[in-house]
């Protein structure tokens, strides 16, 4: 009983003395990954400083070396983008994601990070890329996602890239082993409409009268799979019923070219391997896939 | 007490009042009047200051002095008993314990040539504390008295308030010098008959010398010893006491302290107030859940603070740790030392407000609030927002000051748990802390009923507080509670 | 020991196998939905002779066979060392101390320690309030996990059905607690006990439903599919949220083994009344020492072979031979009266 009061003091001395201070760290807001022989490792800070690349064998032996250059802790808890040029994709990735603390909502971006981090426009299109996808410009992609995608058997994400000499980022189809494929921008909106997207938003059409404005409430996707035929119905509801026929006929085209371009690119991101799964079929990769596509507009 | 008191009075009266000076030490206090009665030696003994002047000539002296002459001493004293009704309280005194106890107690005793007894007269004057306002269990729409260092007066208090033969009052003493009143209020038809049975037991077993607070005799009442959370409650407020009554507990009047002992105590009562019952039942329900919130809050909220910034920062968005980031850069100390320190300086600065007296009182929260906490800020010594959330956390522990005493140590508990182990710490500490309120009961009463075990029909006074119209019907006891042993 | 209530065993048995729950080490696909499913239902029918027992029946086996109260707490000593090994195993490295796995461990057991000294009436007061806020964890789990589930990743399958019932069975060690525990029930104890069995079984199916729908197919390369789901599925984007779960981890963890340790003490209690005060630091010791030895692995193969044993064939006959009796009072009673 009279040590009780040493052990206290004791245990309040070690508060002070065992762990960093909150300021000690450093939070990083992007990061970048390349391996050209090595791992190298970029990293900026919500501060846009960018510190200078470390290079190393491992995901750990970078972050120590990262930690010693910038005389803090490097925390990724709060990192918004992962550049990626494909070099490197699927371990150091899921490393960060699961052993490291790197949030799987992280947007991955397809660049070479040395290019991207000197662009000096780079720090907003973080939020471009966020606002895109909620005005549904672009598909959601996720760490999480894109990790999921590559450990498919076809082996391919969907990523965001930054086109040169345009605000809005497009989308390629980014291959396990770094073979890339650029969608066009039918295509990259026909992503949106295939994929699991949420939310609502207003977009222009192309109308006889000129160009007018729809809101789209939400949009679903039923998909079924008989064998190896694979059905998409995509159901979207409006806010302007005079305006749905227009829009369906722009749906169907961006989503027949967003599934062509994916069959030349051999990839899925669409979740036809699940399908096939699903109906008991094991998916190869040279498989034949005949997908029907419907849309409904509401 | 001396051997001699354990005397019975014997002898001549000379003898009687020369054992009684003996005992008693010659002490100036005791004030012994040579008088005849009917003719009779007789001698009148009261206790200096203890007697109203007034009352002892109205009541006790001009009634003496008028009576007619008599046989012998037992007819004086039957003569007294039977057609004199000197005071309401007139117990007969046999022995010298008893002599100094009602002596000490305001009585006025009267002694005769030749008897073995005396006869004790209840005219006490004392100065007493006239019933005012309680110090503190504030309520908006509650009486206003409160209980008074007296018991007796404490009695009438509770039996205005429950006009039925049903509401008993067991009076008895304790503490082998102080003697100190002990008054045991219960309603026969609803307390549980064991735990009455033990209480007693309990009380019996007090071996002290003296008792001058409840305090005193809580510890023999909860039977946790280690337990964080008391199993018995204090409460001034006789209204408070009526309610407790009716639900089968038992209420322990002391003499000579205003607050009462109330048998058991349940966690969730610390939530519970009068003002509860005068509300419209959605804001009562409303403020039970602030209550809720701001406990949690108090004991919480810096421990969090400091295991999410320092070992889980991602908990919190990016803005939010960019902010802290800045305020903590200038600070020289670690997070969880800022904050004990903070909350030590609280604890002297509350202290030092508590016995000081009131006329310095003010300069008190001048020094504390301005001076030491604008200073400290600006100088960088404290960031701000951990001065923020203590500050909140204080704020919040004033919600349920019956918790005061737990809420102090165990915020500081996890203040050190969480910043040595982060949120791994505090669910550690959380678990030891929840183990420790669920092991506290008291004569088989549970303290975290009706939470654990859960009763479903006491979440309309817990969870929420229905509206009278259910409330009249099913109303329950403690003795639902009730966990015996196999 | 007093007399515990229906919602409490259902609350202490409840969480103690949800410890179990959130270790299962690997996803076997959508077969083990089924699975999980079909054991529960086995395991009810398992539990029918020991709830059919008479109250008390427990206490009088292992005073008059105290090999058999021997066997029993070498069982919940095992199931606890299993804890330790799960802890050792199956933890990420974010929901632990910076310290380390050791420090946790010992963090913990000095934990149960005291949690276990404060008796089983504590610990079943306890539990529903850990309940409700293990319930509150699952709600902030599943609005975070019911944004990534894609439902085209749950289908109806049979593969790998008997091995799905294994891993479940072996994660269930605190059935064998059912029969102490149920001695000291109020009533209603068949309700009880079913509640959890059922409670658990969809907790199970909860968990793998969003592992396979959330995860998809992260879950079945990272193992541990509590974990992966919890770092997959974030309820807000700019936050990771999964360091909640160490309060849920922590939580528990000590149910569960002070669970077990709560038993071995009332056993050895109810064997050696001499025991009483040093059997809980010693069972905690033990079981420190039996998971640094042994892997999960060996120990949940242990726990399963030993089961059927303790929660069918055990009580089975113990029940038949509690009717036997009753037939043979009856058959004299009969001889008497006529």
């Amino acid at each position: 009983m009279k040590k009780y009061p040493e052990i206290l003091l004791f245990c309040v001395l070690l508060t002070g003395c065992s762990s960093e201070t909150i300021s000690d760290r450093l939070y990083t807001q992007s990061i970048g990954l390349t391996c050209d022989g090595s791992l190298s490792f970029y990293a900026e800070n919500f501060n846009q400083e960018i510190s200078p690349p470390v290079e190393g064998i491992s995901i750990a032996e970078v972050l120590r070396q990262e930690e010693a250059q910038n005389g803090g802790k490097v925390f990724i808890g709060h990192t918004e983008l992962l550049c990626l040029d494909g070099t490197c994709t699927l371990n150091p990735a899921e490393e960060l994601l699961f052993e490291k603390g790197l949030s799987p909502a992280c947007k991955v971006l397809y660049a070479r990070p040395e290019e991207y981090f000197q662009n000096a426009d780079h720090a907003s299109l973080i939020h471009i890329i966020r606002m895109s996808e909620q005005n549904g410009l672009l598909s959601s992609t996720e760490l999480a996602t894109a990790l999921s995608e590559w450990h498919g058997i076809w082996e391919t994400a969907l990523l965001p890239v930054q086109k040169p000499g345009r605000n809005m980022p497009g989308l390629v189809l980014l291959h396990k082993d770094g073979n890339c494929t650029d969608l066009s921008e039918a295509a990259a909106q026909g992503m949106y409409w295939l994929r699991r997207n949420t939310g609502s938003f207003t977009m222009t059409l192309q109308t006889p009268g000129g160009e007018q404005d729809i809101f789209i409430r939400n949009c679903r996707i039923e998909k079924q799979a008989e064998q190896q035929e694979l059905y998409y119905h995509v159901i979207v509801r409006t806010g302007t019923p005079e305006l749905n026929s227009i829009l369906q006929n722009l749906i169907e085209t961006q989503c027949q070219k967003a599934i062509q371009e994916m069959f030349l690119a051999k990839a899925d991101v669409i979740g036809m391997q699940d399908l096939l799964e699903k109906s008991g079929i094991h998916p190869e990769k040279n498989m034949t896939v005949k997908i029907h596509l419907s849309v409904t507009v509401q | 007490m001396p051997q001699e008191s354990k005397k019975y009075l014997s002898g001549t009266l000379e003898e009687i009042l020369a054992d009684i000076r003996h005992i008693c030490g010659n002490s100036s206090d005791i004030l012994i009047n040579r008088i005849t009665v009917g003719g009779i030696s007789c001698a009148v003994l009261t206790c200096e200051g203890m007697c109203s002047a007034a009352i002892m000539t109205e009541l006790i002296i001009e009634p003496l002095t008028a009576v007619p002459a008599q046989a012998d001493s037992s007819v004086l004293f039957q003569y007294i008993q039977n057609y004199l009704l000197l005071s309401l309280d007139r117990p007969v005194i046999r022995n010298y314990a008893d002599l100094f106890r009602l002596l000490y107690s305001g009585f006025a005793v009267l002694a005769a040539e030749g008897q073995n007894f005396a006869l004790a007269y209840g005219v006490q004057g004392y100065a007493a504390r006239s019933i005012s306002e309680p110090s503190g269990e504030a309520n908006l729409f509650g009486a206003r008295d409160g209980l008074t260092e007296t018991v007796r007066t404490n009695m009438s208090l509770l039996r205005r308030r429950m006009k039925t033969p049903l509401l008993k009052f067991e009076l008895s003493t304790a503490g082998n010098l102080s003697q100190t009143d002990l008054c045991l209020c219960y309603m026969t038809d609803r307390v549980p008959p064991q735990m009455l049975r033990q209480i007693r037991k309990e009380l019996r077993a007090v071996d002290l010398d003296t008792v001058l607070s409840s305090g005193y005799l809580q510890p023999f009442l909860e039977k946790c010893r280690g337990s964080l959370f008391d199993s018995v409650s204090l409460s001034q407020r006789p209204d408070v006491l009526c309610s407790k009554l009716l639900e089968g507990r038992v209420v322990l009047l002391i003499d000579g302290t205003p607050f009462a002992l109330v048998i058991p105590k349940l966690f969730i009562e610390n939530f519970q107030t009068l003002d509860d019952y005068n509300h419209k039942p959605y804001y009562a329900a409303f403020s039970r859940w602030v209550k809720y919130g701001a406990f949690l809050i108090a004991v919480l909220l810096p421990a969090l603070y400091i295991a999410v910034s320092m070992h889980h920062p991602e908990l919190l968005n990016s803005t939010l740790i960019l902010i802290l980031t800045d305020a903590e850069q200038k600070a020289p100390l670690s997070l969880p030392t800022e904050t004990i320190f903070v909350l030590l300086m609280y604890e002297i600065i509350r202290e030092a407000g508590l016995r000081l007296p009131k006329s310095v009182g003010g300069a008190v929260s001048i020094v504390s609030g301005l001076i030491i906490g604008d200073a400290a800020v600006s100088s960088g010594l404290i960031s701000t927002p951990m001065l923020t959330m203590t500050a909140i956390s204080v704020i919040a522990g004033f919600v349920t000051p019956d918790l005061n005493a737990p809420i102090t140590v165990t915020r500081l508990l996890f203040i050190i748990a969480g910043g040595l182990w982060g949120l791994f710490g505090i669910g550690l500490l959380g678990m030891i802390v929840l183990y420790n309120l669920c092991a506290t009961e008291t004569f088989g009463f549970p303290v975290t009923a009706p939470l654990a075990p859960f009763y479903r029909r006491a979440m309309r006074d817990v969870a929420t507080r229905v509206n009278f119209h259910r409330m009249q019907y099913g109303n329950f006891t403690v003795e639902e509670y009730h966990e015996q042993n196999s | 020991m007093s007399k515990i209530h229906n919602h409490q065993l259902t609350a202490i048995l409840f969480l103690s196998g949800a410890w179990s729950v959130i270790c299962i080490p690997s996803l076997y696909g959508n077969g083990q939905l089924p699975a999980t499913a079909a054991a529960c239902l086995l395991q009810i029918l398992l539990c029918l002779p020991m709830l059919a027992l008479q109250q008390g029946t427990f206490g009088r086996t292992i005073k008059n066979y105290k090999i058999m109260g021997m066997l029993y707490i070498i069982f919940f000593l095992i199931c606890g060392a299993n804890g330790f090994a799960q802890l050792w195993e199956a933890a990420p490295p974010q929901l632990l101390p910076s310290s380390g796995k050791l420090t946790a461990a010992v963090l913990i057991a000095l934990t149960c320690f005291y949690t276990s000294s404060a008796g089983l009436r504590a610990t079943a007061r306890a539990a529903p309030i850990v309940m409700g806020l293990f319930i509150l964890s699952l709600i902030v789990l599943i609005l975070g996990a019911w944004k990534r589930a894609d439902l085209n990743r749950i289908s109806f399958q049979t593969e790998n059905f008997l091995p799905g019932m294994k891993i479940y069975f072996s994660l269930s060690g605190e059935l064998a607690a059912v029969w102490v525990l149920a001695d000291q029930i109020q009533n209603h104890k068949n309700t009880a006990v079913n509640l959890y069995l059922i409670g658990k079984a969809c907790f199970c199916l909860l968990i793998l439903f969003f592992s396979i729908t959330a995860g998809g197919r992260l879950i079945y390369l990272n193992g541990y599919p509590f974990f992966t789901l919890t770092a997959l599925s974030q309820p807000l984007q700019g936050q990771r949220a999964d360091a909640l779960y160490i309060l849920v981890f922590v939580m528990l963890h000590i149910m569960h083994t002070t669970l077990q340790t709560g038993i071995v003490e009332h056993i050895a209690e109810q064997m050696y009344p001499i025991a009483e005060k040093w059997s809980a630091p010693v069972s905690l010791i033990f079981m420190l020492i039996l998971a640094y030895f042994f892997k999960s692995d060996i120990l949940e193969t242990i726990i399963f072979y030993s089961l059927p044993v303790l929660i069918f064939l055990i009580p089975l006959s113990m029940r038949i031979r509690q009717f036997a009796r009753s037939l043979h009072k009856k058959g004299t009673l009969y001889e008497k009266i006529s």
